[in-house]
């Protein structure tokens, strides 16, 4: 009887031990990351998610966040509101509390009330919309909103003597390009020029880029403004090469990836385009980040996956500085901070959680991005 | 204390431990070294999986780049025009589900014809394409990375061949390349995680599309891809947060690299059938050895029950030999010792049996013999059983005359006399001493006791000769009869011991039927003795005291202290009445110390008062003497009074002498020493050997009364009391004589020329106001 009892004490000491030692474990920290990885529009969301795994890889090698390791859930958005707000449910069931994404404007209408609604903390490296400006939520962009980059480019188009714009404008990332047209135009109504033409397209259903060219030449305008991705604006700058006009084409920082030099080849030479990366920067930590993703991916870092490493960056100084998990807490002390430094230049979050970034002049020349000074 | 756990038990868990710990051993040892063939050998077919599909891989890319070629040749002939060239394409593209599409690009890298059509991109530049500069550059065949195609928005890979100052371009579908290698992956099982990735690690075919269509990339793709080239072992990484292990093989015809992955869970999982038959064929075996160990068992186990069945019997008391025919050697042994060690506990039982049962001297049986078989009796018979109690009546005189040894040789011959008797029922048993019980059953009327009485008589009658000397012995006997008298064994004892006391009083050889009378002489014997123990302590005791006078001078020469017992229901007892009981309780001793304490300081008092130096005399008993405190107790009293120890005499008779002479010797020397005086009472009444008058150390010989009482009845009594005196005198001795009645016998004394009288003629034994008022007359006389 007593051996039993013995034998009983030691199986139940040895299963309490191990029961200890499970629950004193640390459980890893699990963050989401939304964006569109696939369909033709995937590129920023893959740069995106490619600068993330390296920012995640860093924490982890010098020990997690609070001691936690670093895990993250990814999801395809498709560049769809309805697939991201699924998706977002989706990791708010699996108990994730931050998600870095989505990488588009068009998502916030959906999603952001439901991460608004379950107290989520969204940190996004890409969504730029003037309407996601100036609003106590639970959402934070480390990129400027829409208007600093409407002001600089409608700038830019009125100092190289832009008058009669013709505007084409992508129509599924809406609150992003047509937000910005509006400002561009309230901007150039502002100077004395205006948008004399304006025609919306919608990407991947295979857009009638030629007929859209031609008739915005149709115009008679002296300035080209197409707000769209990377190979949409690449293709209908090959419209203009093969029409062989000579009109100034302005893009938008949305198409500043080294995609559109792959797709426009010649057809993109000497086009404006503001960029939101200092491709000339010395700083060491870019030249360190830039090496790395050179050889990790075999290919330049883009603006998205630098903001997207950013905006990792500065969820996990938080979570680190407040020493807690809480998307409340951590927020607060994004906001907190407000002075962030960024891989190029610091990164000013104001209270609403909306950042301030520095924005460059950039024209494609001999096939390269080349900043204007 | 040492465990105690069953045997049976015991051996099986033995048993079973004995073939499971070898076994889990040897699992523990070959077990990893299993694995480790396993792990190598899967990774040889990982490997060869790896190797087969990058073959399988580059000939796709062989078979695609060979559709480019004929495409040149095609070109070349100028056997196409555009249109032409765009249906041929078209066609391509429709029977092969890998081609998405074709382009002819100029020098300038514009697109001169596209297939399928797109307005859109014909014209276009794609100076800026690697595969266009890249391929014309190089004159080479090239593989672009993996992009997402705009047409189709699916991942897509560009193959290019330099044409003419062109290029011919196709656009792969890395769904078809995925199922290639997804089709063979799924001919060597889904233990296999199978993965292509390009010259980035980027992803071109994986088990799980998403990762193709997400463009991921191999983590940690450079690493493992260097380690694996360059260590060419076992290579692990982790994969979808599980260490596998990898298996890598080369694209030949493209920066393109197979990877095989496999968990090492997968191959223990291949194992867990096998350890599923290993654990059964182990359980198996267990149960076969408990059914073994149990068969061993019984046959052990019936070798126990016979042996503890047949201990138990000779726990019982059956001293039988135990069958030591057993089919085990051991037990074989175990049993014969056994056996032996039964043999040994039986003699000894039976040495045990007699010296517990029987008396050595005469090998009668004794008391305990007596008292078990008595019960016995008692308890299975209902007819009458009578108890003889014999005593030898003089036996205490023929220890004392021929010595101890001589008596002990008489109970021989006496046991050997009685062992001879034809006993028709019953025993004989000696008890102690001198004193045999026989035991008579079955008895129908008293007359039967009466004739064995004779019988034991005629036996006895002869005379017993030892070492020369002649002896006749004598029995005085009590009889008690069961259930008249009593009951129980012990009240049979103990009225048959009456009976006897009775048969010796009423004097030689005499017998007693018990009576109701003794039984009340036994009840207030016991009452006294009870009561006796706290007489003491309840001052029931005093003392008298009998005038001693000297004959010459008519003067007082002392007082005899006599000891009165004062029972508050019994009354005033005598001493003869409760002596023998102190003596026998040894309460004899606290009374005597009691005695002489008070008679001491009585003395001292009375000598004060008149003035003189007279002496006490106090008796002694022999139980007293052998009290080793006995010296220091008349010391202390004589200390602690003040009396002069000339003036104490202590009294005592002859049978003191009789246990141990020297002793007491001894004890009066020392008394002596300090002036003492020692006087012997009752001189004449018992054995009275003249030959240790000579040698006691005495001062002072006591006459008994009875010579008084018969000195003027017989003139020879006279005389006997005047050669005493005289020789006593010669002995130099001073005399009292005892039980002066009358005045004739104190002035016949007188002419004896005795030194002291005691008795009634001058005064009964005093208490102490009588005293007082006899040495007042005493005074009064004296001054006239």
């Amino acid at each position: 009887m007593n051996t039993d009892r013995r034998i009983s004490g030691l199986v139940i000491f040895v299963i309490w031990s191990l029961f200890m030692t499970a629950c004193t474990q640390q459980q890893p920290l699990i963050i989401g990351f939304s964006a569109g990885l696939t369909g033709s529009a995937s590129e920023m969301g893959v740069n995106g998610r490619n600068g993330l795994m390296m920012a995640v890889e860093e924490i982890n090698a010098v020990g997690g966040v609070n001691g936690r390791h670093v895990e993250v859930r990814v999801k395809d958005d498709q560049n769809n509101p309805e697939i991201a707000l699924a998706m977002d449910q989706e990791l708010y069931q699996e108990g994730v509390s931050f998600i870095i994404g989505h990488m588009t404007s068009n998502m916030a209408k959906l999603s952001l009330p439901f991460i608004n609604d379950n107290n989520l903390l969204m940190i996004s490296p890409t969504m730029s919309s003037y309407e996601l400006v100036n609003q106590d939520d639970h959402f934070i962009s480390v990129v400027s909103s829409n208007d600093v980059e409407a002001k600089f480019i409608a700038a830019n188009i009125l100092q190289n003597g832009g008058k009669q714009i013709a505007v084409i404008y992508e129509s599924q990332n809406k609150a992003y390009t047509s937000t910005i047209k509006d400002l561009i135009a309230a901007d150039l109504a502002a100077n004395g020029a205006r948008i004399s033409y304006e025609e919306s397209f919608e990407s991947g259903a295979n857009p009638a880029y030629q007929e859209i060219a031609k008739r915005l030449l149709e115009s008679q305008p002296d300035a080209i403004l197409i707000l769209a991705s990377s190979f949409d604006s690449a293709m209908f700058s090959q419209q203009f090469y093969k029409l062989e006009t000579q009109l100034p084409i302005y893009l938008s920082l949305w198409a500043m990836n080294n995609d559109l030099i792959l797709q426009g080849g010649d057809a993109v030479e000497g086009v404006f385009i503001p960029s939101l990366l200092d491709t000339e920067s010395q700083n060491p930590a870019y030249l360190n980040f830039r090496a790395a993703y050179l050889n990790q991916f075999n290919a330049e870092p883009t603006f998205a996956s630098i903001y997207s490493y950013e905006a990792a960056m500065i969820l996990f100084t938080a979570m680190k500085t407040a020493k807690s998990l809480e998307p409340e807490t951590v927020k607060a002390a994004i906001i907190e901070k407000g002075t962030h430094q960024g891989l190029q230049d610091k990164i000013i979050i104001d209270e609403y959680g909306d950042a301030s970034r520095t924005l460059y002049h950039y024209i494609i020349q001999n096939g390269q991005f080349t900043k204007v000074d | 204390m040492k465990k105690r756990r069953k045997l049976k038990n015991y051996i099986q868990i033995n048993n079973m431990l004995s073939i499971a710990i070898p076994l889990l051993l040897v699992a523990l040892i070959i077990a990893p070294l299993i694995f480790n063939v396993a792990v190598k050998d899967i990774h040889k077919k990982n490997n060869i999986i790896a190797t087969t599909i990058a073959q399988r891989m580059s000939d796709f890319i062989d078979e695609s780049f060979l559709m480019l070629v004929q495409l040149s040749a095609l070109l070349d002939a100028e056997v196409l025009n555009d249109a032409d060239t765009v249906l041929y394409l078209n066609s391509v593209i429709q029977s092969y589900d890998n081609f998405e599409g074709f382009e002819i690009l100029d020098g300038n890298g514009i697109v001169k014809v596209i297939a399928p059509e797109n307005e859109n991109i014909r014209g276009a530049n794609r100076s800026s394409q690697n595969f266009f500069f890249e391929t014309k550059a190089s004159q080479q065949a090239t593989i672009s990375q993996t992009f997402i195609s705009q047409q189709t928005g699916q991942p897509t890979i560009t193959i290019a061949i330099p044409h003419r100052d062109g290029v011919l371009a196709a656009y792969l579908n890395l769904k078809e390349i995925s199922l290639v290698s997804l089709n063979l992956n799924k001919a060597f099982g889904d233990q296999v995680t199978v993965a292509v990735t390009d010259g980035n690690g980027v992803y071109i075919s994986n088990n799980d599309i998403e990762k193709v269509y997400q463009r991921e990339s191999a983590e940690k793709f450079s690493s493992i891809h260097q380690e694996v080239e360059v260590a060419g072992k076992i290579t692990t990484a982790e994969y979808d947060g599980k260490i596998m292990m990898i298996s890598h093989a080369d694209v030949k015809n493209g920066d393109w690299h197979v990877f095989v992955y496999q968990t090492y869970d997968s191959i223990l999982s291949a194992f867990r059938p096998r350890l599923g038959i290993v654990l059964l064929f182990v359980c198996l075996l267990i149960i076969f050895s408990r059914f073994v160990s149990r068969h061993v068992f019984k046959d052990i186990n019936q070798s126990f029950s016979e042996l503890n069945q047949q201990t138990r019997e000779i726990a019982a008391g059956d001293y039988r030999r135990i069958d030591a025919d057993n089919r085990f050697e051991e037990f074989t042994t175990l049993t014969e010792n056994f056996n032996g060690m039964v043999t040994s506990i039986k003699e000894r039982d039976e040495v045990l049996k007699t010296l517990a049962y029987f008396d050595p001297q005469t090998g009668l049986p004794n008391a305990v013999y007596l008292t078990e078989q008595l019960n016995q009796l008692i308890l299975n018979n209902r007819s009458k059983i009578a108890l003889i109690c014999y005593d030898i009546d003089n036996f205490k005189r023929i220890n004392e005359t021929f010595g101890p040894s001589f008596g002990d040789q008489v109970l021989r011959v006496m046991g050997e006399r009685i062992l001879k008797m034809q006993l028709t029922s019953g025993f004989i048993a000696r008890i102690t001493g001198s004193n045999f019980i026989r035991v008579l059953t079955e008895i129908d009327n008293p007359n039967q006791v009466l004739s064995e009485i004779e019988k034991l008589r005629q036996v006895f009658n002869q005379g017993i000769t030892i070492n020369e000397n002649n002896i006749y012995v004598h029995f005085h006997v009590g009889i008690t009869l069961y259930p008249d008298d009593a009951q129980t064994v012990e009240e049979l004892l103990q009225y048959a011991h009456a009976a006897a006391d009775m048969a010796k009083q009423r004097g030689k050889s005499q017998y007693a039927f018990f009576e109701s009378t003794m039984k009340m002489n036994l009840v207030r014997n016991m009452a006294l003795e009870n009561s006796l123990r706290s007489a003491i302590k309840n001052e029931q005791f005093y003392l008298q005291y009998q005038p001693q006078i000297d004959v010459r001078s008519g003067a007082l020469r002392g007082f005899e202290a006599l000891i009165r017992w004062e029972h508050p229901q019994l009354g005033k007892i005598p001493p003869l009445d409760f002596i023998h009981i102190a003596e026998s309780t040894g309460l004899i001793v606290p009374i005597g110390a009691w005695v002489m304490e008070i008679a001491c300081k009585k003395m001292v008092d009375l000598n004060k008062a008149t003035d003189s130096n007279m002496i006490i005399s106090v008796n002694i008993s022999p139980v007293q003497i052998n009290n080793d405190h006995f010296p220091t107790m008349v010391e202390d009293a004589l200390k602690d009074s003040g009396l002069a120890p000339d003036l104490l005499e202590l009294e005592i008779t002859e049978n003191l002498f009789i246990h141990s002479f020297e002793g007491a010797i001894k004890i009066f020397d020392r008394l002596k020493a300090i002036g003492v005086k020692i006087s012997l009472d009752d001189f004449g009444t018992g054995y009275s050997s003249l030959a240790y008058l000579k040698k006691l150390p005495i001062d002072t010989l006591k006459i008994d009364q009875a010579f008084t009482r018969d000195m003027l009845i017989e003139q020879s009594n006279a005389h006997l009391m005047e050669s005493i005196i005289m020789m006593a005198h010669r002995l130099e001795l001073e005399v009292i004589v005892e039980g002066v009645e009358e005045v004739e016998q104190y002035d016949c004394l007188k002419s004896y020329r005795c030194d002291h009288v005691q008795g009634y003629f001058f005064s009964r034994p005093l208490d102490d106001c009588m005293l007082e008022l006899f040495l007042r007359c005493q005074r009064e006389n004296s001054s006239r």
